[in-house]
């Protein structure tokens, strides 16, 4: 029994997360993206630590596969440093891009399927196409527009969420684990839109 | 073990100079990409001084990086905004590409068929006249300005009178609709004759056909009762190359992979670049239909598709000191890598072109959100079915449950690890292929063959695009692309 109980210890790998380091979303986006090689658990453990534990899938160097774990983490949290510092800069972009766009004379465009591999296939020369139209200008009024849009995005009332599906699980279970939860991670998770009832 | 040890490692990020970008780690190198395409590989100490914000300002690499927007403080937002909505721009587009089945039946029985074909004696799969009317009644409710009519089968010329029918009445339609007219036949062509070939040549139909390598290959993969199917497609591939030639129409052949492919690719490349054709497709085999049954004779793994694709795409780069030729997929994903236009190419987009870059119709009448669905619909699945033209309307069909639901499981923002990977840019899925491997239309990337082939092929041409000898041929690819074979009468 004794030996049973450590092979198994031997095929797992259990690692202890300090979550003010490493955000929970980044914990687990490195467990997602190995999830093709380990099976992954992730337990909070009550002293805003995570543990997780690494068992292979199918053999494998479990050192090595913990090691890239770990590294993944690394990438996980610049990930999502980057993606919170740019967020506003990056729907300010977007939005008077999708607003802009909407001007009538937009040149016609060729299509293709994916080639499904079949009996017959579409032709590989479908994609062709026109030369992109040109940029419209961006007037005034559509800026302001623009700009209203991104305030009220900021605001977070940008729709309504009555069923709360935009609350994150971490916040709907909040009672269990909010104790445990470091803070300033929590809140700069929390998506824009998700004050439901409060605007 | 603690994880906090190695949290020295992390490179801080200053939010005032860095812009944003996705990475991915290139062998020593770090390979950075952003939302309008741009890209840059850096050294381990360059990505840190990158990521710091540290960068010498009057350095090269600090030039490029502001250029392409990677320096937040540095960013032109008119000139980013239009970048960003030139590479967007199918996103204001109507479905355009309408693929018609004229039947199922087929007289070949290929291995890797996905249509699941029926014999050529049971008509009971061939669309009617009246049906036909309907469906291009329903094409041209398309506000796109451009169509493009795809036959596909079965074998389309099984059922000819459909054929012609459907061609003849689109050009006459179009007279009033005065659309981008662009119709597609996807042939075996040994079904062809003098007769056919004089009405579609005269109706300027582009042909496609398949072509699987060398006579051998070709006939193992794609078996006809009928004959040589090597031989009479290439017979009718020459004449037409030849009819067609200086022309806005054409003929193309396009090529399925399968394991028994994999050791052949020199005269694969070879039998293609032979027959005059400006490129070759290497495309990978997917799981559906016939494939699902025979995979373990025919398919491979994502790896052993990798091989035999970086082994071409290095035989194709030797050829082009001889003559140019390219690689579709390469060049696809060059055009976006390389430039801003978008190819449109609707797997490669997010969210993927699936009832709203296309639609399928199926020689019941039946609307599938694209040819993939309405393979589905032949394994008895209907998860993709989005109407018919016997009723409903094209305003239902574009805006069907299905089609949403395929559009938000392929937009790559909403997919956790496309969201956030290097590759975002170039990439797209196919959700309905995600749903056939993993039961899932949002898929599972880590373990997707689809994701690994796409990640494998993209490492393969970053990898390449260091040489810049590469890269000057992956420019003349993507400077041969032609205007479109679009056309009105």
């Amino acid at each position: 029994m004794e030996n049973a109980m450590a092979a198994k210890r031997l095929k797992e790998s259990k690692i202890t997360v300090d979550l003010a380091v490493y955000p929970l979303e980044a914990v687990q986006a490195a467990a997602y993206s190995l999830t093709d090689r380990l099976f992954v658990r992730i337990a909070r453990n009550g002293k805003g630590s995570a543990s997780v534990v690494l068992k292979p899938k199918s053999g494998g160097d479990l050192e090595a596969l913990a090691g890239e774990f770990h590294n993944e983490m690394l990438h996980e949290t610049l990930r999502l440093q980057v993606s919170q510092a740019n967020q506003k800069i990056r729907e300010h972009i977007v939005t008077k891009a999708l607003l802009s766009a909407q001007v009538p004379s937009v040149e016609p465009l060729a299509a293709v399927a994916e080639a499904a591999p079949a009996t017959q296939q579409p032709c590989s020369e479908c994609e062709a196409q026109k030369a992109p139209p040109a940029s419209p200008p961006v007037d005034a009024e559509l800026e302001k527009e623009i700009e209203k849009l991104l305030a009220e995005i900021e605001k977070g009332d940008g729709g309504d969420d009555p069923l709360g599906v935009a609350v994150p699980w971490e916040e709907k279970s909040g009672g269990k684990t909010g104790k445990d939860a470091a803070p300033s991670r929590k809140d700069a998770s929390k998506p824009k839109a998700a004050k439901p009832e409060t605007a | 073990m603690s994880a906090a040890a190695v949290v020295a490692e992390l490179p801080r990020i200053n939010p005032a100079k860095t812009g944003f970008f996705r990475f991915r780690r290139f062998k020593d190198d770090y390979l950075i990409t952003n939302d309008f395409g741009r890209y840059c590989v850096l050294t381990a100490t360059e990505f840190k001084s990158f990521v710091e914000g540290s960068i010498d300002e009057s350095s090269p690499l600090y030039g490029k990086l502001s250029r392409d927007g990677f320096i937040r403080d540095r960013m032109d937002f008119d000139a980013l905004t239009s970048v960003w909505r030139t590479r967007n721009r199918f996103l204001w587009q109507a479905p355009n590409l309408h693929i018609v089945v004229v039947t199922l039946r087929c007289n070949h029985r290929c291995l890797y068929c996905q249509a699941n074909s029926v014999s050529m004696k049971d008509k009971s799969s061939d669309m009617s006249l009246e049906t036909a009317r309907k469906v291009v009644d329903r094409i041209f409710e398309s506000v796109s300005p451009a169509v493009t009519i795809e036959f596909q089968g079965g074998e389309p010329l099984a059922n000819w009178p459909a054929v012609e029918f459907i061609v003849d009445y689109a050009h006459r339609k179009n007279r009033k609709a005065g659309k981008s007219l662009w119709i597609n036949l996807v042939t075996n062509l040994s079904l062809l004759d003098d007769e056919k070939l004089k009405f579609l040549l005269k109706n300027q139909v582009n042909f496609c056909t398949s072509l699987d390598g060398p006579e051998d290959l070709h006939d193992k993969n794609r078996l006809f009762v009928g004959g040589d199917s090597h031989a009479g497609a290439v017979r009718w591939f020459k004449e037409i190359y030849k009819k067609t030639a200086r022309k806005k129409f054409r003929i193309d052949a396009l090529l399925t992979v399968t394991r028994f492919s994999l050791p052949h690719y020199k005269e694969i490349v070879d039998e293609y670049a032979g027959l005059g054709m400006r490129g070759i497709y290497l495309r990978s085999l997917s799981r559906l239909g016939l494939a699902r049954g025979t995979w373990d004779k025919i398919g491979y793994e994502p790896d052993e598709f990798l091989e035999f694709y970086r082994k071409a795409l290095d035989y194709i780069i030797d050829v082009n000191k001889r003559k140019n030729f390219f690689e579709q997929t390469a060049r696809l994903f060059l055009a976006k890598i390389l430039g801003d236009n978008d190819p449109n190419f609707l797997d490669l987009r997010s969210p993927c072109g699936a009832g709203i870059g296309q639609i399928a119709y199926n020689f019941d009448g039946g609307l599938y959100t694209c040819d993939e669905g309405r393979m589905f619909s032949r394994m008895g699945d209907e998860s993709f079915r989005i109407g018919s033209v016997n009723d409903g309307s094209y305003l239902e069909s574009v805006s069907h449950p299905a089609v949403r639901a395929i559009s938000v499981a392929s937009c790559l923002d909403n997919q956790v690890q496309c969201s956030k990977c290097a590759y975002k840019p170039y990439c797209g899925i196919c959700p309905i292929q995600c749903y056939a491997e993993q039961g899932d239309i949002m898929g599972r990337m880590p373990s997707n063959t689809r994701c690994r082939i796409q990640m494998g092929i993209l490492d393969i041409l970053f990898e390449r695009l260091k040489d810049p000898k590469i890269e000057k041929i992956f420019r003349k690819w993507i400077r041969e692309r032609k205007e479109p074979v679009l056309y009105r009468r």
